[in-house]
């Protein structure tokens, strides 16, 4: 009786039961007067409420010369404040058990902390000082870019690394300042006063998001952030409306960085892919998760050539990045694995049952969020502007079919074209480099002096 | 009639409120403690299964093997051959993984509700039918290889291996690092392979925590369904005189770095999870040099500019008495004695005062608060379980172990910071470009 009793039971309990239909929250959406935009969307059973903080400036915005200001600024606001110096800052947060994060893109600065409920009071004054009154202290920007130099001089940097920085240099060039690097020169010459000046340009309420979540106390919430965010004012009032020029890639490139005494190769192919809002781009990732798995299959684990290589969308440029690291011994081989895995997908497109597959991933990236920040990734109002169009995400993946992801196939993934650029020690490479036609040498330091290709 | 009564003894649930959410556990027959948390929330279930074995259980020729192994888990039975555990779970939109450590390898899985069975039916297949080819042998070795490699890239991962082979004394369970040795990892034979599988794989030797918006009794059910059934059992014990790391003398002080940074690499002995002077000389590291606000923190990065950071292991939990890495990193320039002096004028005035008692005070504080954040991870909540199952044998710990450190005392702070961080027993390398 008990081994009849037992599978029922687990029938009864686990069959046929597929994914519920994920709830989203009513998003509340408002301005200050100021024009600092605020969100919420609770998310999440726990007394906790994350703040997130975005702000138009990244990358996009950094003149010759200025490399890696954004990076520099994010960091430097965790400095210290007119309110509390930064150890007195870090105290503080260490009590609440929480700590805040800053970081930039392309596009974006992104600042964030969680603090428990009964903690608000003081999590909101500490995060309206770090972004409002921050105060840049002279000896701290010191050692911030005095450390930055020490672990970012190219010749000792990692060759994966290497090979995303020198991607950018190749693919977009030292006009675009996507396409260039800091360096120590560089960095040397950047003033706090520089940073200020960056900071007063582009931290403004109206180039500024707020967004909480979590389970906070809404109405609370609400009275600390009028309280310490709507007189604040800027220098300079408008939205940041500067964009870069997207890269272009027509043909295929290759091009060697010589990595003295590396064991292995980076590799790192960039190639085209759809505009973050096209039609284009709900299929492209489909067929994307789909060649990644591909790339796994063989590449690792069929070959062994590598311990990991993935297929990557930068939703900021359209470009999306296949990285991995081999020994020296298999460089050329590896390149010759991806043109003909790039054709065989090309040509072959997918089956039914891998859009199946991928359908399935790519909803359980929805549906596996737990934390407030996660939905707030998930959410993010810079990439995801229109909240009602990302809640229809769900249901956008279930519509796509073969036909139609196989067209966005032939349309970018196309072999042959693609620039790709290899990190690695030429003494090893040298015979497997001549194997590849019009190979382009990037001397290590042209990072440093913004030097030609040859 | 024997079966039946383990049967019934085993029925016993110890209950626990772990981490903040219902938990209980069960022990099947077969020695296999099943542990579940009904976390309300998404329909996904975090499924962990923690074997009682790493690097510790390797000897000389295998260096490497456990890490090697945790691989080959993924790499197909006689039922799910190939890479059929990756695909299959891919196929439910799952995310699986696995880690090694000197102490354990810990296979784990966020997978929707409704792939529960597969998951069990996964890991109770591979816990007992694994099947080890030449051919696949052949390719995964190099991908470990390439893992390995990755790590040697980097300057920070070279300069690891290179201070590795200083740190313990020989024949402790951790003189080799977890990845192993590279020229013993390619030329792993099948036959080694299956040794291991088949000396260390049991379900006697492993147990199962399971974290998600599940019901406790059908978890027990198909646990009792799929891993119930496995009946092997390995009879294995603790190690005995284990060489002490008290009395160890590193081998060398210097090591030359290849990157323009200057290390002071702090080296001191830790006693095993839950032996005595664990929990005070956990809370005297973090508040003397790990924690973001640190006594050292505070002084010789935010305040004297003379480091940029102060970085250690976070996993503090072992089964044999370990040595404590922290590494102080400084730009490689003249007068960074200066750095070495400070340290050791804090740790005097620790041993002779103590710390103010609000320092304590807000440790614990904080310790609160973080324990209510890490409710929300599903595999945060089966991580700390796992922990407090394999180190105390009891998952309860988790939510409890606060209170070891609540008793800790101002005095056995100082007793801790003259013993462990005497000058002799806290050792200090001196990695810097030649």
């Amino acid at each position: 009786m008990k081994k009849i009793f037992v599978p029922i039971i687990v029938l009864v309990l686990f069959a046929g039961k597929g994914f519920t239909q994920f709830k989203f929250p009513v998003m509340e959406k408002y301005k200050l007067r100021n024009g600092l935009e605020v969100i919420f969307a609770d998310y999440g059973s726990l007394p906790i409420t994350r703040i997130e903080v975005y702000v138009n400036t990244g990358k996009k915005n950094e003149t010759p010369g200025m490399q890696n200001i954004s990076g520099i600024t994010a960091e430097a606001i965790l400095n210290g404040n007119t309110k509390w110096n930064r150890i007195e800052q870090d105290n503080l947060l260490y009590e609440m058990g929480s700590g805040i994060s800053a970081s930039s893109n392309e596009n974006y600065t992104n600042i964030s902390a969680d603090f428990l409920n009964k903690d608000i009071d003081n999590g909101m004054d500490l995060m309206a000082a770090v972004l409002l009154h921050p105060t840049f202290p002279k000896d701290e920007i010191g050692e911030q870019i005095r450390s930055l130099i020490d672990y970012n001089k190219p010749s000792k940097m990692d060759i994966g690394d290497l090979a995303n920085v020198f991607s950018d240099y190749f693919v977009f060039g030292v006009n675009n300042p996507l396409g260039r690097y800091f360096y120590e020169a560089q960095l040397s010459r950047m003033t706090p006063e520089q940073i200020r000046e960056y900071y007063r340009f582009t931290f403004t309420p109206k180039n500024t998001k707020l967004v909480i979540s979590g389970k906070p106390d809404r109405e609370k919430v609400k009275k600390l952030i009028e309280h310490y965010f709507a007189d604040w004012t800027a220098a300079y009032g408008e939205v940041n409306g500067v964009s870069f020029e997207m890269a272009t890639i027509k043909t295929k490139e290759v091009a060697f960085v010589n990595k003295f005494e590396a064991t292995q190769s980076a590799l790192c192919w960039s190639k085209k892919g759809p505009e973050a809002e096209s039609k284009d781009a709900m299929p492209f990732r489909l067929a994307n998760s789909v060649f990644n798995g591909l790339l796994f299959d063989t590449i690792r684990a069929k070959e062994g050539k590598t311990y990991g290589i993935g297929s990557s969308y930068n939703r900021h440029t359209g470009l999306f990045n296949v990285t991995t690291q081999v020994r020296a011994e298999v460089t050329y081989e590896t390149t010759r694995s991806f043109e003909r895995l790039l054709k065989e997908f090309y040509d072959g497109g997918i089956t039914a049952e891998q859009l199946k597959t991928a359908k399935v991933k790519m909803k359980s990236a929805v549906l596996a969020m737990q934390t407030p920040g996660e939905f707030i990734d998930f959410i993010n109002p810079m990439e995801y502007p229109d909240y009602e169009k990302r809640k229809m995400l769900l249901e956008d993946i279930e519509k796509m079919d073969v036909a139609s992801v196989n067209k966005i196939i032939k349309k970018y993934f196309v072999p042959d074209v693609y620039k790709l650029v290899i990190v690695g020690n030429e003494a090893i490479l040298s015979e497997q480099l001549e194997k590849l036609k019009e190979l382009k040498k990037i001397p290590i330091n042209a990072i440093e002096t913004n030097g030609d290709i040859h | 009639m024997k079966q039946a009564l383990i049967f019934v003894f085993t029925l016993i649930i110890l209950t626990g409120v772990a981490q903040d959410y219902p938990t209980n556990s069960r022990t099947l027959p077969n020695g296999m403690k099943i542990i579940v948390c009904e976390k309300p929330g998404n329909d996904f279930v975090e499924v962990q299964v923690w074997y009682r074995t790493g690097s510790k259980d390797e000897v000389p020729g295998i260096r490497g093997m456990a890490h090697m192994f945790e691989h080959m888990m993924f790499r197909g039975t006689e039922k799910y051959p190939g890479n059929s555990v990756f695909k299959l779970f891919d196929k439910v939109g799952a995310q699986s993984n696995a880690y090694t450590t000197f102490d354990r390898t810990v296979y784990h899985e966020y997978v929707p509700v409704s792939a529960l069975r597969l998951a069990f039916d996964l890991e109770s297949d591979r816990m007992q039918n694994l099947r080890v080819t030449q051919e696949i042998l052949n390719s995964e070795r190099e991908v470990v290889g390439e893992e390995l490699r990755n790590h040697l890239n980097n300057w920070y991962g070279k300069m690891d291996a290179d201070r590795y082979p200083l740190l313990y004394p020989t024949g402790h369970p951790y003189e080799v690092n977890v990845i192993g040795h590279l020229d013993e990892i390619l030329s792993f034979t099948t036959e080694q392979c299956m040794n291991f599988y088949n000396n260390y794989y049991s379900p006697n030797n492993a147990f199962l925590v399971v974290v998600g918006n599940v019901q406790t009794d059908s978890i027990f059910t198909l646990a009792e369904k799929y891993f119930g059934q496995v009946s092997k059992q390995l009879n294995l014990k603790k190690r005995e005189n284990v060489p002490d790391v008290a009395s160890h003398k590193l081998l060398q002080q210097e090591l030359p770095l290849d990157f323009p940074v200057q290390i002071y690499s702090y080296v001191y002995p830790r006693p095993a999870a839950g032996e005595k002077d664990y929990y005070a000389l956990n809370m005297l590291s973090d508040l003397l040099f790990t924690d973001p606000n640190s006594i050292l923190n505070n002084r010789l990065v935010k305040k004297d500019y003379l480091a940029y950071s102060i970085n250690s292991n976070p996993d503090e939990s072992s089964l044999y008495p370990d040595v404590g890495v922290i590494d102080v990193i400084m730009g490689a320039q003249p007068g960074n004695v200066k750095v070495k002096r400070a340290i050791r004028e804090e740790i005097n005035k620790i041993a002779a005062d103590g710390l103010p008692q609000s320092k304590i005070d807000k440790y614990i504080k904080a310790k609160e608060a973080t324990h209510v954040m890490s409710n929300y991870s599903a595999e945060d909540i089966a991580y700390y379980f796992g922990l407090a199952e394999y180190y105390f044998n009891d998952y309860k710990i988790a939510s409890k172990e606060i209170d070891e450190y609540r008793k800790v005392t101002n005095d056995d702070l100082k007793r801790v910071a003259a013993d462990y961080f005497s000058e002799e027993k806290l050792q200090v390398i001196n990695i810097k470009p030649d």
